[in-house]
């Protein structure tokens, strides 16, 4: 598990707290999704899982490990991947598979087991065949799932993304969502920054921050009522979700749904 | 779509060239510098010729593309010719003359060996990038230096910045082109008035750039910092290319030819 | 008072072995005042069509015309491209709006720039002499669409205007368009329709190059599954309920854009189904 107890964390010269007393568990295999405004904490959430910053009050616990024991810090940061917004930004190798070996390069990983960590990677993520190609000559998409590739060749317990979809177009998301929904079936925990609410409502915790204070953490279908968290977060509620609750109310008998065809499918069968 | 951008203009073909390690192509090209510079006459030029021509053959590189190299140092090339074959006013016979400008036998024997000399080097090393991949090529950069690790030179972090500088320069020029339009869109000229001009008119380009690059690199040390990079030390690679046994037969017999070459012609 | 374009064709390093063709007989009509659609995936050859349209690449085929003349006048339409605070330069807010109607001559400079701040919502004196580079994402976009807006095209262009912002900064820049509309015709480029369909007044689905789709909201809805997805895209969830319901043989009446009224139309369809 990652465990923050009473996390608190300022940036150095800010003015406020980036996240303030905040306690929240990461379970693997499950998604929690992380929602918020621009500017609610959501990045800092994600640097202080991976002990890239360190709290000033509180601390973060990856398996048990504290992520300020400097003893442990590159375990720590195998264990949880880390995934950013902008695919470009995070691409080290001038091809494909270098690209992927580039973690566990840098933990001395003997060659041998490098070449089966970086097929395994790519496989993951469905670029298999693209091995030699360069990062420029990929879609959006596809380097964004190369980046979770290049995370998930440090074999991490735990990954956490930082609005990963955010720059990519509706094939791109769906590729790295289907990605996303394997790595949880495989048992990892799943961090997912977004402030997309249908991405959310896919999550099976919804973890809300409101200027880095902690303001909802329940299932998606929770968040849904409460339309005036719902601007302060600055999200939309799921609609579908939204479109449900509605019709409940209106004293129609509905199961939990998630998606278009589900919601029709329950109404006409 | 995007065109492919050529970088180091790498012609991705394959040949017995292209199979060399990269570092048996760098200690060739070495040697070849050397013995360039030891021979002082023109049947030594003529040997590195033919070696050359059988070079660029063997790897498969068109010509068109192998004697780009030469219209970069064109200018060079005149200037060397122009010292070395015209005099002014010379006591001895001439073969031209305008005026006091005179061009004589031996200045003009002198400047054909230097131009040969020029565009025999520019050829001869050109065929190392367009043979050897930018990858291959700072591994074996890497590879070269690691000695110098031993001595304190950060042989894996020069290493390092080679390979993101050439992971990005694809990147930094698409955003640029892209920089260009938009602020052509806004009415930015970029042809217009003298050099001072045009080169203000690029700020609204090279700002952003800059600035981008900023973020990028921000990014980027955070990107690195999380999958654990912490220096070049105790980094495996995964591709460690090794020198097999033509490389090592290839690179010794090069070198002892060459240098003899060198010396005796 | 339109922008037409007619048989738009183009082709990427034509006569090479990279030679592609991004377009083929595209005909585009935005009248002023207008709200028009595009939408279509990654390569469907959207913003080769921008590019055409403001006049930044000469068509291989067909012609752009601007009320009636043939060509693009400098000036004359606006284009906002992708991502379009990352084009920032100047000191200060102000001076980077002024950019454009500078470089066009513009004989009133302060107005122009302190008409389009207001535009999009951002107080000129609040806002002019700020950095663009310390400004809020949502704020930072609207700050570049000013800068477009302060050259007072006649027709305005944008490429995916609210990507990457989050809902309130989604919605002022869906406000400061319908405003903007007000005085020009605006033609939105997008592969997440959903928040636009409510509002447009054309919508042109490109797929690989060509036409897909050419009509209104409600024409496209009667069997939106195939434009769509011949673009390879995908319809807003909310739209798509009641697409479905309509194909189960529901009468829905009008399209509804936001959940609620969504849910009201399918709990009516529903009403008259049983």
């Amino acid at each position: 598990m990652i465990v923050f107890e009473g996390v608190s964390y300022t940036y150095p010269g800010a003015g406020r707290e980036a996240i303030g007393d905040l306690t929240l568990s990461v379970t693997p295999g499950t998604v929690l999704a992380v929602v918020g405004a621009n500017g609610s904490g959501k990045s800092t959430l994600a640097r202080l899982a991976d002990g890239l910053i360190l709290p000033d009050k509180g601390r973060v616990l990856v398996d048990g490990i504290d992520t300020a024991d400097e003893a442990h810090t590159w375990d720590v940061r195998s264990r949880v991947g880390l995934v950013l917004q902008n695919p470009d930004n995070q691409i080290v190798g001038t091809v494909v598979e270098e690209d992927v070996a580039f973690g566990p390069e840098n933990l001395g990983v003997p060659r041998e087991e490098l070449v089966v960590r970086v097929r395994e990677a790519i496989a993951a993520v469905g670029l298999t065949g693209l091995e030699r190609r360069e990062p420029h000559l990929l879609s959006e998409g596809q380097k964004q799932r190369l980046a979770i590739a290049g995370a998930l060749a440090l074999r991490p317990e735990y990954l956490v993304l930082d609005e990963p979809t955010a720059m990519l177009d509706p094939q791109g998301r769906t590729d790295v969502l289907r990605v996303l929904d394997e790595l949880k079936s495989a048992g990892r925990g799943v961090v997912h920054i977004t402030h997309d609410s249908d991405e959310a409502s896919r999550a099976d915790l919804v973890l809300a921050l409101d200027a880095g204070a902690l303001s909802y953490l329940g299932t998606p279908d929770g968040l849904v009522g409460d339309d005036e968290l719902l601007e302060r977060l600055g999200l939309e509620a799921p609609p579908i979700l939204r479109m449900a609750q509605e019709i409940r109310r209106m004293g129609f008998a509905l199961p939990g749904v998630s998606t278009a065809e589900e919601l029709v499918g329950a109404l006409w069968p | 779509m995007r065109v492919p951008v050529a970088f180091g203009q790498f012609v991705p073909v394959e040949s017995p060239v292209h199979a060399l390690d990269a570092k048996t192509k760098m200690g060739l090209v070495a040697c070849f510098t050397v013995a360039l510079f030891l021979m002082n006459g023109l049947p030594g030029m003529g040997v590195a010729a033919v070696l050359v021509a059988a070079a660029v053959t063997l790897s498969r590189v068109p010509w068109r593309i192998a004697l780009r190299g030469i219209r970069a140092v064109m200018v060079i090339l005149t200037i060397t010719l122009a010292v070395h074959a015209l005099r002014w006013n010379p006591a001895t016979v001439s073969l031209i003359r305008m005026g006091p400008l005179a061009v004589d036998a031996e200045g003009l024997k002198e400047g054909v060996f230097f131009v040969v000399r020029i565009v025999l080097l520019v050829v001869g090393t050109s065929l190392l990038t367009l043979t050897t991949s930018p990858v291959a090529l700072t591994d074996g950069l890497e590879r070269i230096m690691r000695p110098l690790a031993r001595v304190g030179f950060p042989a894996g972090e020069v290493a390092m910045m080679l390979t993101i500088a050439l992971r990005f320069i694809p990147t930094t020029a698409q955003e640029a082109e892209k920089l260009i339009v938009a602020q052509t869109a806004r009415g930015a000229r970029f042809d217009e008035g003298g050099p001072v001009r045009r080169a203000r008119a690029y700020a609204p380009v090279l700002v952003p750039l800059f600035v981008n690059l900023f973020r990028r690199a921000d990014d980027l040390a955070t990107a690195m910092e999380a999958r654990c990079y912490r220096g070049g030390v105790g980094r495996t690679r995964l591709h460690d290319a090794r020198m097999q046994p033509v490389d090592w037969v290839v690179l010794c017999v090069g070198a002892a030819s060459l240098v003899f070459i060198g010396i005796v012609l | 008072m339109a922008l037409v374009a007619k048989d738009l064709g183009y082709t990427y390093a034509p006569g090479t072995a990279y030679a592609s063709s991004a377009l083929t007989g595209v005909d585009v009509q935005l009248e002023r005042g207008q709200l028009g659609l595009v939408v279509g995936s990654t390569g469907s050859g959207k913003s080769t069509l921008l590019r055409l349209l403001a006049g930044l690449l000469e068509p291989a085929t067909g012609s752009v015309s601007v009320d009636g003349t043939a060509g693009v006048p400098r000036g004359a339409v606006g284009i906002v491209f992708q991502n379009p605070e990352t084009q920032f330069f100047a000191e200060t807010v102000f001076a980077d709006v002024a950019f454009g109607p500078k470089n066009l001559g513009s004989s009133d400079v302060d107005s122009a720039v302190r008409g389009a701040l207001l535009a999009v919502g951002l107080d000129p004196d609040a806002f002019g002499d700020r950095s663009p580079f310390t400004l809020s994402g949502g704020e930072a976009r609207r700050a570049a669409v000013a800068g477009i807006l302060a050259m007072r095209p006649s027709y305005l262009l944008l490429d995916e205007p609210t990507a990457g912002l989050d809902r309130r900064g989604r919605d002022v820049v869906v406000d400061a368009l319908l405003d903007a509309r007000e005085s020009a015709g605006v033609l939105v480029v997008t592969h997440d329709p959903g928040q636009f369909l409510g509002h447009a007044d054309s919508v042109l689905v490109l797929g690989a190059g060509a036409v897909v789709f050419e009509g209104g909201v409600e024409q496209l809805l009667e069997d939106p599954a195939l434009p769509f997805e011949q673009a390879g895209l995908i319809l807003p969830g909310v739209v798509r309920a009641q697409v479905l319901a309509r194909a189960r043989g529901a009468q829905l009446g009008q399209i509804a854009f936001d959940a609620v009224g969504a849910a009201r139309a399918l709990v009516s369809g529903f009403g008259e189904a049983s």
